[in-house]
C-alpha cells in the first residue's frame, strides 16, 4: 500500500566472554523500529525499542526478531505505547519473535498496545526459550483511547502468543477482538472499561516461587483489579491482570515485577535501564 | 417393518456409552472453571449461566475443543499416531491454567482406560503412547473414530459432553433446577450446530482462545479457601 512501511528488525545479543558482558553484536533496524544505544549496568544490557512513526497505519508491517544468545542478559523496554491507528480494509501486521538461549536472560517490558478506533491489526508473538533460559515477558493491552471516549472501537485486533520451552510448546493463546462483541472477552461486569496485562515467567525460580505468586494474588486483588496466577508447567507461570484503569494496571504490574525479583534477581539489574535512570 | 436391519450404526453403542454424562471418568469432580466464575461473581444465576455457556463456552468449543477433536478423529482414521500426539500436545498448550490442563488430562486418561477395558479391549492399532497429555477432546476424537462414528456425530458428542458436564456442575453451585438445565442444554445444542462447518474449516494457525476473566477465575480457584470442584 502506498505510503505504508514494511520493516524487518533484528536485534541479536550475545555474551562476550572476553569482556564478560552482553553486547548487541548485530542490529538491523529502521522504519517502524529503532533501538536506543544499549547500556550495560554491570549485570544486564538495557535498551529501548522505539517506534518512531507514532504507531502503525494501514498496510504497515513490522517483523521484529530478538535473539539473546547463550549466557547473554538483556532488558528491553519501550518508552511509549504502541498505537494502532485508523485503517481501511488494509490492516497492519506485527510479528515478534524472541529467541532466548541457554543460561540467557530476557526481560521484555513494553508499554501498552492501544488499538484505536477503526484499527485493524494482526499481531503474533513467538517466544522460544532454551532449557536453562530465563524470561520475564510483559504484555499490556488497552481498550482504546479511553481519555478520548474511544473504547472497543477497533475494526479487529487479533493477537496470538506462543511460548516454547526446551523445544516443546507450553502455551498458545489467541484472541480476536471485534466491536460486535462489545469488548468481550476483556469486559468485567460493573467496569466501564478493562485494561489487560500479562506477565509470563519462565525459569527455574518459578517452581520454587509458587507461594510468592499465591501471596501476590491475594495482595493485589482489589476493587478495580482482578488478578490470577497459574503455574502452567515446570518453570513456567503466567500472571494475568484485568484493571479498571490504566494506572491500576501499571501499578499492579510494577508490584508483580517487584514481587518476583526473588525468583529473578536480574530484574534488579534491569531496573537501571535508560527508562528508569 | 420390512427388509434387513441396517447394521451400519454399530458405532452407536460406543457413542452412547462414551458420550454419557454419567460415564465414570471423573468429570463430575470438575467444573472446568465454572466454579471460579461463580466465585468471581460473574456467573450467579440462570441468566448469567446462559450467557457464559452461549458465549464463552461456545467460543472455547468452536476455537479449541471441536477443531482438536475433528483433527484427532481424522488422524486416527489415517492411523497417524504422530499427528494424534501433536494435537494432544497442542490441546494441552492451549489450556490457559494448570488446573484446566490437569482436568482435561485426568478426564481424558480415565476415558482411555475405560475404553481399553471395554470397546477397545481387543487388538487395536491405537496405542496409549499416542496421548502424551491425554487431553479429553483428543481421546474422545480417537475413540469415536476407532469405533466408526462419523465426524459430524463426533462433533455433536463433543459439544454434548462439554455442555452436559458444565450443566451438571451448575446444579451444585447455582440456584438452578434440573428442568432449567435441560432447557438450556436444548438451546445450547441447537445453537452450536451452525458452527460445525466453520469448525471443520478452521486453519491450524487460527486455533486457540483467550478469555482473561475465565482464566483469572480458574487461576484463583486453584487456591480458593473453599471449593466444591477440583477445577
Amino acid at each position: 500500500m502506498l505510503g505504508s512501511l514494511q520493516s524487518e528488525a533484528l536485534l541479536s545479543f550475545r555474551h562476550d566472554t572476553e569482556r564478560d558482558r552482553t553486547v548487541l553484536h548485530r542490529r538491523r533496524t529502521g522504519g517502524l523500529c529503532h533501538v536506543s544505544k544499549p547500556y550495560w549496568d554491570g549485570t544486564v544490557l538495557g535498551a529501548q525499542v522505539v517506534n518512531p512513526t507514532a504507531g502503525l497505519f494501514a498496510g504497515d508491517e513490522l517483523r521484529m526478531r530478538v535473539e539473546v544468545g547463550d549466557g547473554a542478559r538483556v532488558s528491553l523496554t519501550s518508552p511509549s505505547a504502541s498505537r494502532f491507528h485508523a485503517m481501511g480494509d488494509c490492516g497492519g501486521w506485527v510479528e515478534q519473535e524472541f529467541d532466548v538461549g541457554a543460561g540467557a536472560w530476557l526481560e521484555f517490558r513494553p508499554d501498552l498496545v492501544i488499538p484505536q478506533g477503526k484499527s485493524r491489526v494482526s499481531q503474533t508473538t513467538r517466544l522460544t526459550v532454551a532449557e536453562g533460559g530465563e524470561v520475564v515477558f510483559f504484555d499490556l493491552l488497552a481498550p482504546g483511547r479511553v481519555a478520548h471516549g474511544e473504547s472497543y472501537q477497533y475494526q479487529r485486533y487479533s493477537t496470538t502468543l506462543e511460548l516454547e520451552l526446551g523445544g516443546s510448546l507450553v502455551a498458545r493463546e489467541r484472541m480476536v477482538l471485534s466491536p460486535e462483541d462489545g469488548g468481550w472477552p476483556l469486559r468485567v461486569p460493573g467496569w466501564e472499561v478493562s485494561y489487560y496485562g500479562a506477565v509470563w515467567l519462565v525459569g527455574a525460580g518459578v517452581t520454587t516461587g509458587e507461594e510468592v505468586l499465591a501471596k501476590l494474588e491475594r495482595q493485589l486483588d482489589s476493587e478495580g483489579v482482578r488478578i490470577g496466577v497459574s503455574a502452567l508447567t515446570g518453570g513456567v507461570a503466567v500472571v494475568r491482570v484485568l484493571a479498571a484503569r490504566s494506572v491500576l494496571l501499571k501499578s499492579s504490574l510494577a508490584r508483580v515485577r517487584e514481587a518476583v525479583e526473588g525468583m529473578f534477581p536480574l530484574l534488579r539489574g534491569g531496573r537501571r535501564t535508560l527508562q528508569n535512570l | 417393518m420390512k427388509g434387513e436391519f441396517d447394521t451400519s450404526f454399530g458405532w452407536m453403542g460406543a457413542l452412547l456409552h462414551f458420550a454419557d454424562s454419567v460415564l465414570p471418568v471423573g468429570a463430575y469432580a470438575h467444573s472446568m472453571g465454572l466454579e471460579g466464575m461463580c466465585q468471581e461473581g460473574v456467573v450467579h444465576d440462570e441468566e448469567s449461566l446462559r450467557q457464559f455457556l452461549r458465549r464463552d463456552v461456545r467460543h472455547s468449543l468452536v476455537e479449541v475443543d471441536l477443531p482438536i477433536m475433528a483433527r484427532s478423529h481424522a488422524a486416527c482414521l489415517d492411523g497417524d499416531g504422530d499427528a494424534v500426539r501433536r494435537w494432544d500436545e497442542l490441546s494441552w498448550a492451549m489450556r490457559p491454567t494448570r488446573q484446566l490442563r490437569d482436568a482435561a488430562g485426568k478426564v481424558g486418561r480415565q476415558t482411555w482406560l475405560l475404553y481399553e477395558k471395554t470397546w477397545g479391549s481387543g487388538e487395536s492399532a491405537i496405542k496409549r503412547g499416542w496421548f502424551p497429555k491425554f487431553q479429553a477432546p483428543v481421546v474422545s476424537g480417537v475413540v469415536f473414530a476407532a469405533e466408526g462414528a462419523p465426524l459430524e456425530v463426533c462433533l455433536w458428542a463433543g459439544a454434548y459432553q462439554v455442555y452436559s458436564a458444565l450443566l451438571q456442575a451448575a446444579l451444585k453451585v447455582l440456584p438452578i433446577g434440573p428442568g432449567a438445565t435441560q432447557v438450556l442444554l436444548r438451546e445450547l445444542l441447537s445453537e452450536i450446530e451452525p458452527n460445525f462447518p466453520g469448525v471443520l474449516k478452521r486453519r491450524d494457525e487460527d486455533l486457540g482462545t483467550f478469555n482473561p476473566l475465565w482464566d483469572i477465575g480458574a487461576s484463583r480457584h486453584e487456591r480458593a479457601e473453599a471449593r466444591m470442584f477440583i477445577s
